[in-house]
């Protein structure tokens, strides 16, 4: 018998998916009640998660078997450290977000209220899938429901969204189709579509073609959807395009579940034998330099933060990039990985919260200012901080998180990074790990030059429109989200301590 | 030469067909302006994937995955159709969202050409 906490995974995303329903219809009687059904769900899924994480955390591995079917048959929910710790940051945003379109999406999409909240609900569903499931075809369902979700709300604004949001499409349907066909190939070699199963049933098949072909779809697949740097170009378009409270969702979290699916794929089924660290290493400070260059000349707030995202999803792939690295530089794969590894993970994994918050921040505070003056370009901008302090204070912790400066949560997930590199520069050394320490510092100290633009443009400049601040609810999410940077940074202990838990967990050491 | 030809052509010809057909669909995805014509690329590209799925489970002389008293052949595997079934649901949904997305931009921009509306967006300064 299971306990009730064992059934909240499954819980968590049927009740996302019922609630999508039960708004659509709910909007035909009284268009009020969309949001304050949606809000009210986010937040049971939120208060579930957190049991999950408390239960995985002292109780060990979750395992719920759909319709009692044992796998490899049957569909299981598998929830672990790490898809607990990701579960959770995709409902506070989610949370958040939710708050701050009650009033924003009025504004920026009027009259769409009942559509907006069903088809949110569904984008959530989909996190909340990718994220629990432990069979890898569920994973590539949830993938599609979450990215169609994803391509309707970019393009509700109409107008310019719309070539963005079809863009966005044809680009991730190529990305999900490749990953189907990954995962064809695997089923045609092994014949389980169990990630835990396929880890067992696939060592001895390493050498096979076949595999290999699967191995570069997967990365292909899942790059498109993680924005990573060739694969990037849909982003800088769809993001900026897209309400602000689903900017600061795709930015913020969904593009680091696409991450999520990555790590979890290539480093459940393949071993460091492929080296794809070297792989995620290459393309992640690819990232993080070409999108740092575009970034620094962009006029358009929204713009200049969608490209922030892909140097953050670069910063986030380097992590895992050197523990992948780091791994398979060690002859003889011990009991349990290096320290080097495990804290470079943790320090990736620590990054999507950090860089999840501090760019939800900054993209619902964009739409507090475009509530206030309509407008998305910088240098329309100046001052506008003094007329709407909360979103104005609220955004300069924000940016400043996102830059890494201490003692904000940012600082800590980049130190983590930065000190595992060096850590194994002294223990494996080698071109690769110094060439990326260099990288790294540089775009760290680079990215500082347009966040403090931005800043100084908000806070310190003049030129604005006079304006007054935006109504509560779009404040109040800004004010929790720069709240949690400051408390985040300055108790991080309990924080980076889940992370690490959850590193151990992917590395195979938990 | 002949040997080689019918072993991995001849008769593995099923894959050869949907790669072929992923091919045009990704050419019509990335080269055609029209808007329209991508959609029919997406289209392909993802029935080919189906149609590698579905070749995969199929054996020569198996039937269909019923127990039927007394019967000692073989069965062609019925979990390929049934993962098919729900990527078609998915294949249908995004479909949908495409052509939905691109009428909006024909009542919008009154084009489905790809470069006309890029054109159209400039001149309204955007």
């Amino acid at each position: 018998m299971l306990s009730p906490v064992e059934q909240f995974p499954v819980l968590v995303v049927a009740i996302s998916m019922l609630s999508a329903f039960i708004i659509l219809i709910a909007g035909r009687v009284n268009k009020k009640s969309c949001c304050f059904i949606s809000i009210a769900t986010i937040l049971l899924q939120l208060i579930m998660a957190f049991f999950i994480l408390n239960h995985v955390l002292t109780k060990g591995t979750i395992h719920y078997w759909l319709g009692g079917w044992k796998p490899p048959w049957g569909i299981e929910y598998l929830v672990d450290a790490l898809n607990a710790y990701v579960l959770v940051i995709v409902l506070f945003l989610g949370l958040l977000c939710a708050i701050h379109s009650k009033s924003s999406i009025e504004h920026e999409v009027p009259g769409k209220n009942a559509s907006f909240f069903t088809v949110y609900q569904l984008f959530i569903t989909g996190l909340c899938g990718v994220t629990v499931t432990g069979d890898i075809f569920n994973m590539y369902v949830f993938i599609e429901i979450l990215s169609l979700a994803a391509y309707a709300l970019v393009a509700s604004k109409g107008g310019i969204a719309l070539r963005a949001g079809f863009t966005y499409l044809v680009m991730g349907s190529i990305g999900a189709c490749f990953f189907l066909l990954g995962i064809g190939f695997l089923y045609a070699v092994t014949g389980s579509l169990n990630i835990h199963d396929l880890s067992l049933l696939l060592p001895p098949l390493y050498g096979n073609r076949v595999v290999q072909a699967a191995f570069i779809f997967f990365i292909v697949g899942l790059g498109i959807k993680m924005a990573i740097f060739p694969l990037h170009t849909w982003l800088p378009d769809a993001h900026p395009a897209a309400p602000s409270p689903i900017s600061a969702m795709l930015s913020g979290i969904m593009i680091m579940v696409g991450f999520y699916a990555l790590i979890r794929v290539l480093f459940t089924l393949y071993p460091f034998y492929y080296n794809y660290g070297l792989i995620l290493l290459i393309l992640g400070l690819l990232s993080m330099t070409v999108a740092n260059l575009f970034a620094f000349f962009q006029k358009d707030l929204k713009r200049l933060l969608a490209y922030s995202s892909i140097v953050n999803m670069g910063i986030v792939a380097t992590g895992a990039g050197v523990a992948a690295y780091i791994l398979s530089t060690v002859a003889e794969p011990s009991k349990s990985p290096p320290e080097a590894a495990s804290l470079a993970m943790a320090g990736a994994l620590l990054h999507i919260l950090s860089h999840g918050v501090g760019k939800a921040l900054v993209f619902l505070g964009s739409g507090n200012i475009h509530y206030g003056i309509h407008t998305r370009e910088l240098a329309k901008m100046g001052g506008i901080g003094r007329d709407m302090p909360f979103t104005g204070y609220s955004m300069t912790v924000g940016l400043l998180s996102l830059l890494g400066l201490p003692p904000l949560l940012g600082f800590w997930s980049k130190l983590l990074i930065i000190m595992s590199v060096a850590l194994a520069i002294r223990s494996v050394g080698g071109v690769v790990l110094i060439t990326t320490f260099i990288l790294f510092l540089f775009n760290v100290v680079y990215a500082a030059a347009y966040y403090l633009r931005v800043t100084k443009v908000l806070m310190i400049e003049s030129g604005a429109v006079r304006t007054h601040e935006a109504p509560f609810p779009m404040v109040f999410p800004v004010v929790v989200f720069a709240l949690f940077c400051l408390i985040g940074g300055l108790f991080p202990i309990s924080l980076i301590r889940v992370a690490v838990r959850a590193s151990l967990i992917i590395l195979g050491g938990g | 030469m002949m040997e080689w030809l019918i072993e991995e052509i001849l008769a593995k010809y099923n894959y050869w067909v949907s790669i072929i057909l992923m091919l045009i669909g990704f050419y019509a995805m990335i080269a055609k302006g029209n808007l329209i014509k991508k959609v029919i690329g997406l289209s392909i590209f993802q029935t080919a994937i189906f149609l590698f799925y579905i070749s995969l489970g199929d054996i020569t002389g198996g039937t269909e995955p019923i127990v039927i008293e007394g019967y000692k052949g073989i069965y062609v595997n019925p979990l390929l159709h049934v993962l098919i079934l729900t990527a078609i649901v998915v294949a249908v949904a995004t479909l949908a969202v495409a052509l939905a997305l691109v009428i909006s931009m024909y009542e919008e921009y009154g084009t489905i050409e790809e470069e006309e509306i890029i054109e159209k967006e400039r001149e309204l300064g955007v």
